[in-house]
Parts: structure tokens; sequence; C-alpha cells
């Protein structure tokens, strides 16, 4: 990304090529992810997703949060004053898909009541909704980067608006662990003392670039490795003593037996079907811009550097472990790599089994042999080896 | 489901030469569970799921449900659930086809040869080699409706109160299973009962079952006959015929 923010603190690597917040802005919007944003004032938030708005000249809307916007302003500030005219849903829709909004960026999101909140998530999803009706809008593109401040503990079930962010936004960085350099602040310092974030330069269109490799993105096969590991973060971690972290509802992990609250059984719930599919298109988008930057992305760290960014705030962390264990202090990213790291493991030891798996499904038949391979969190592979070897039969 | 590219390696592995490595290596057959003192433990068959072991023929026959309890509850043994039994089915059914190793309960491989037998008595309509007997076992389930929701009490002990017998045991709420009579595939719920039907409308050995679905103040067992195999859920529990029995069920000894 070209613009004024400037950060070259690594926030990982892949494939041999350093990934920096830039490069996770760029994958979110290739994979059309909605990215939040949170950190303390003057981070340098606002300025990243401004140089966002920079690929979309005239094809952005900007609104700055504020307790006294309502639903109506909003509208009229994307060119829907007209909707209270129209007459019926046929008009509606005529003046809503003449919107050509892709990108919509909302500086200090939770400044907003809830009402207008509900109205962003839509159009970061590509529609408004009006009486019940969804209308779209963004001509099949569209995707939202917002900020806050919000402090470390809105992921905690209890605070409303941490449940509406996990449930819209698929990415939510805290820039206040990727701190600019020294070199940057220089940098910045010497530039100018604007102490303003800077909207009136002139951009180049790159809208129709970020759109295509968004299509062709989707359009690719997704390889079977990131699958499996997608199913394990959704299957694999939800094992534990008691069968289902899921099924323990609110005993976990409280009731977990005292071997198991040290390790990533006590620390971190299964991720959801949505949060995968969030890493399988970031893992893509990353492995896309690595590859531009001559570097050679390999999937299981492409799946954890994705999984690092989508993981962190989505609600699945043991807050009071992260808070109270000090290897983690309170620092969701450290907690996120200690699984990572017991993933890397699990996935190290299995490799002969998987790969065997692998060979049973190019045979077509299940093989009991293999399958019995599989036990306590990798129970799952059993089912999703046996269902593509189904597959593979029939087709 | 997006087509997949399926590779030839993981990781770096070879998947053939990893095949190829996984099924010659040792089966992974769990540690051999302890043999308990009151059977013969070539007659009992090893469950490793769940830690137990099963007859490899029925005993108790011609008793009804509640003698049957009785007496196995006199000589330390179990009447198995349909989950059990079932897993022990399909077991057998892997083993028939050499997909896995299954042992005796003094840890002893169980030979093909017999696997084959065993699994053309709990599943062949051929009855012949078997004299005509079919394949015909109680299972621990008593299916009771409240409220609409149908629920299965196990663990079940005999309650004789004067001349009345009764059951009583632990009662959970069924899963999702399949709610009509009918062909069904051999996928299980969580209490062992199918899920979906089969798409066959005739009975395949190792590939359908027949299933009566369960019905309220009724109890489940299993049959295989000349005409089919089947998971009853409907029957009644002071029936008793002398070819209806048990396979008797030994925990394994901690």
């Amino acid at each position: 990304m070209e613009g004024t923010y400037r950060n070259s603190t690594e926030v990982g690597s892949l494939g041999g090529v350093p990934i920096y917040m830039a490069d996770v802005v760029d994958a979110c919007l290739i994979g059309r992810l909605n990215l939040f944003l949170q950190g303390d004032t003057g981070a340098g938030k606002t300025q990243l997703a401004r140089d966002a708005m920079g690929y979309f000249p005239g094809k952005n809307t900007f609104v700055l949060g504020r307790n006294d916007l309502d639903v109506r302003e909003l509208f009229q500030q994307i060119n829907l004053g007209k909707l209270r005219t129209a007459k019926n849903t046929g008009e509606l829709k005529e003046v809503t898909s003449k919107i050509n909004n892709h990108l919509t960026v909302v500086d200090e999101l939770p400044n907003c009541v809830p009402a207008v909140r509900a109205q962003l998530f839509n159009m970061f999803d590509g529609y408004i909704e009006l009486n019940g009706v969804a209308y779209p809008i963004g001509k099949g593109y569209s995707v939202g980067i917002a900020t806050g401040n919000i402090g470390q503990k809105f992921t905690e079930s209890s605070n409303e608006l941490g449940r509406a962010l996990r449930d819209r936004m698929h990415v939510i960085v805290d820039v206040d662990y990727f701190h600019p350099t020294p070199s940057d602040t220089l940098e910045i310092l010497a530039k100018d003392t604007n102490l303003r974030v800077d909207f009136a330069r002139k951009d180049e269109d790159r809208s129709q670039d970020i759109i295509s490799r968004n299509k062709s993105l989707a359009l690719q096969p997704i390889p079977l490795e990131k699958i499996i590991i997608a199913n394990y973060l959704i299957h694999g971690l939800d094992y534990c003593s008691k069968g289902s972290k899921r099924k323990m509802k609110d005993n976990w992990p409280t009731e977990l037996e005292d071997h198991e609250q040290g390790s990533d059984v006590g620390l971190i719930l299964p991720i959801s079907t949505r949060a995968a599919k969030s890493i399988v298109m970031l893992s893509q988008s990353f492995d896309q811009i690595v590859k531009e930057k001559g570097g050679n992305p390999e999937a299981f760290e492409s799946m954890m550097q994705a999984f690092r960014f989508v993981a962190p705030y989505s609600g699945i962390l043991n807050e009071a472990e992260v808070h109270k264990n000090d290897k983690y202090a309170g620092n969701h990213y450290d907690a996120v790599d200690a699984v990572i790291s017991t993933t890397t493991t699990q996935f190290s030891e299995q490799g002969d089994n998987i790969a065997a798996g692998y060979e049973m499904v190019r045979n077509g038949e299940k093989d009991q042999r293999i399958l019995d391979r599989f036990t306590k969190r990798w129970s799952f592979m059993k089912d999703t080896l046996s269902g593509l070897a189904k597959k593979v039969k029939e087709e | 489901m997006k087509k997949f590219e399926l590779p030839k390696e993981f990781r770096g592995i070879s998947t053939k030469e990893a095949y190829e490595r996984v099924i010659n290596s040792k089966a992974p057959v769990e540690e051999p569970l302890s043999v308990p003192a009151n059977i013969d433990p070539k007659q009992y068959i090893q469950v490793p799921q769940h830690k137990i072991s099963i007859a490899t023929r029925e005993t108790h026959l011609d008793k009804n449900m509640y003698d049957t309890l009785d007496a196995l509850s006199g000589e330390g043994l179990k009447m198995p659930s349909p989950l059990r039994f079932m897993t022990h089915w399909r077991n057998i059914h892997q083993a028939a086809e050499g997909k896995r190793t299954l042992l005796y309960a003094d840890g002893t491989p169980v030979e093909r040869d017999s696997a084959v037998d065993l699994w053309n008595y709990m599943s062949s309509t051929d009855r012949k080699p078997f004299n005509e007997k079919p394949c015909w076992t109680w299972l621990n389930a008593l299916f009771e409706e409240e409220n609409g929701i149908m629920h299965m009490v196990t663990d079940l002990r005999t309650i004789t109160q004067g001349q009345e017998k009764s059951l009583a045991g632990t009662r959970v709420a069924l899963d999702s299973f399949l709610e009509t009579n009918g062909w069904a595939d051999l996928k299980l719920n969580k209490q062992g009962l199918p899920i979906q039907p089969s798409n066959n409308n005739n009975y395949i050995q190792g590939e359908n079952i027949y299933f009566w679905k369960p019905v309220n103040g009724k109890v489940a067992r299993f049959v295989a006959n000349s005409n089919r195999a089947g998971l009853d859920c409907g029957w009644y529990p002071v029936g008793r015929y002398s070819s209806l029995g048990v396979f008797a069920v030994a925990d394994a000894v901690k």
C-alpha cells in the first residue's frame, strides 16, 4: 500500500517475506474482509484507513463516528437522501443500485449508536436494510474498515459492542502491538508536523485492480491442507476430556481436568465456521501478496499467520487466563502464539498419518487402519477423510 | 464443495510412502483391557471405543427383558446399549473385511476367519450355517416420550413391586434420529440410533439395516434373520423366545 502511513514493524513473516501492517490492510481488501483497527489515539489507525481509501477515489465513504449521528444523516452522506421519496421497492432498488461505494471507512465506530452501527456493518457487507428488506450497494464488491479505541477487554461476552464487532468484523487488529519503529516515527516527524490525517491528496484509482484480485481469489481452489487446518481449528480445538468445549458452554474452562487447565485446551475455544472462512480467505490473500514480493508461502505457515490476525480478538480466548498468566500478561497475540506452537507440534506429529490419509482419499475407499490413527483431538479426521474418500469415489 | 486438488505430498511427506508405512505398521489397537474374572475371555471380544468386551454369542436365552437384566446383574455383566452394540457390530464388519484387528478379552487377536464367521452370524440372511437361528439380542434402552420429546432410558435395572416389574435407569433426551420406520444407513447418533434413511430400499449386508423407530414405553432389540438385520426400538419388554438372548457385556477391570 502506498500512502502516508509509515510502519516498518514486521507483524509477521511468510515464505521468507516480512508482512507489515499495510500488507494486512491490503490482504483484507483483496480478501474482502472487514477490518477493525483497535488502538490508542494517535497510533495511526485513521491514517492507515485513509490510505486504504486511496485505492477507491470517489468510490468510498468516510464516516466519523458521533453519538448524535442518525441513520437518516448517514444515508444522506452516501447520497441516499432520495430514499425517503422512493414510492416503492423498485424505486428503492434503483436508488441503491446507483451507489458505487466499495469501501466504507468509519473512524471511531464505538461512538455510533447501535442503529447506525448496524447500518454501517450492513454497508461493509454490501447492502443497506430498509423496513426489513436488504438493498445491495457497492456493485458486487464492498468492504469496511473501522477504527476505535475501546480497550483490551472489549471482546468479553458481556460487552454488547464487543459482540457486534465479533459478529460483523472478520479481522480485528490491536495496532498498539505493532507500533511504528523509531525510524518510522523519525520519518513521520521529519516530513511535517501536520497533526491532521491527510485527506486532501490525489489518488490513483486502483479499485478495478483490487476487485479483480478479489474475484480471482474467490475462484482459486483452496489447498486441501488449508481445509484440514481449518477443520482442526473448528473441531480439533473443540476436543477436551469432557468431550466438547462447545457443549460445556459456561462450564468451560472451569470444569476441565487440572492437566487441561494449563494447556491450549483451557486457553482457547474452537473457532466458528465463519472465522474459519475468514482465516482461509486471509491466508489466500497473504499468499498472493507474498508471491508478488517474491516469497514462497507454505500452506501451514500461511494459515497460522491468518489465524494470528483473526483469533486474538474473536472472543475465543480464555480472557482470565490471558490476563492472569505471566506468559501472556494480557497480550492476546502471545496467547495465540502459544496455541500456534501447540498446533505446529500437533501437525508435525500427525504428518505421516495425514499423508497416509490423503492416499486413502485418493484410493476412494475408507480404510479403518488409517482412520484408527486419528484419536482424541484428531478424531475429526475420521469423518473428514471418509467424506473426501466418498466424494472421490463418486467422482 | 469446490473441487480440490489432492497433493501427492503432505508437508514433504510422500502420501504413497506414508500410506505403506501406516498400513504395514502394527495395527493401532488400544491397550488390551484387563479381563474380568467371571468370563471366559475367548468368548468375549473387546470394544476399545467403550472399554468393554462383548460376548461372541447370545446367552440367557428365553428370558424376558426384566429377567435378563436380573440375571446379568447377578453375574456382574451388563446388557449392551444400542450404541455399544452397534459400535461392536461395525467393528466386526471391519474386522471381517480385514480393515481392523480386534482382540479377544484376553488380548489375543481375533482371526480373520472367526471375524467373518461372526459377521455373518450378526448380519447375514443366510441362516443355514447357524441352524436357522437368528441373531437376536435385547438392548439396554427403554424409550419414553415426554412433551413430544423422545427420551432413552439406559443403564436399566428391574424394579419389582409385588408381581409387577418395571424398568428404571438413566434418562437422556435423544439426539436427532430417523423418525420413520424403514431402511437406514449406518450413520448413528450419540445414542446409537440411525439418523438418515438408506439409499437402498432393500437389505444390503453391511450397508444398511432396517430401523423401527422408538415407541413410547417400548424397548430395543437387534435382530439379524433370514430377511434382514434390524434395530427395533418398539419391542415389548415382556416378550420371550427360545432364540432371543443377550450379547452380554463385561466391563474392563481397572
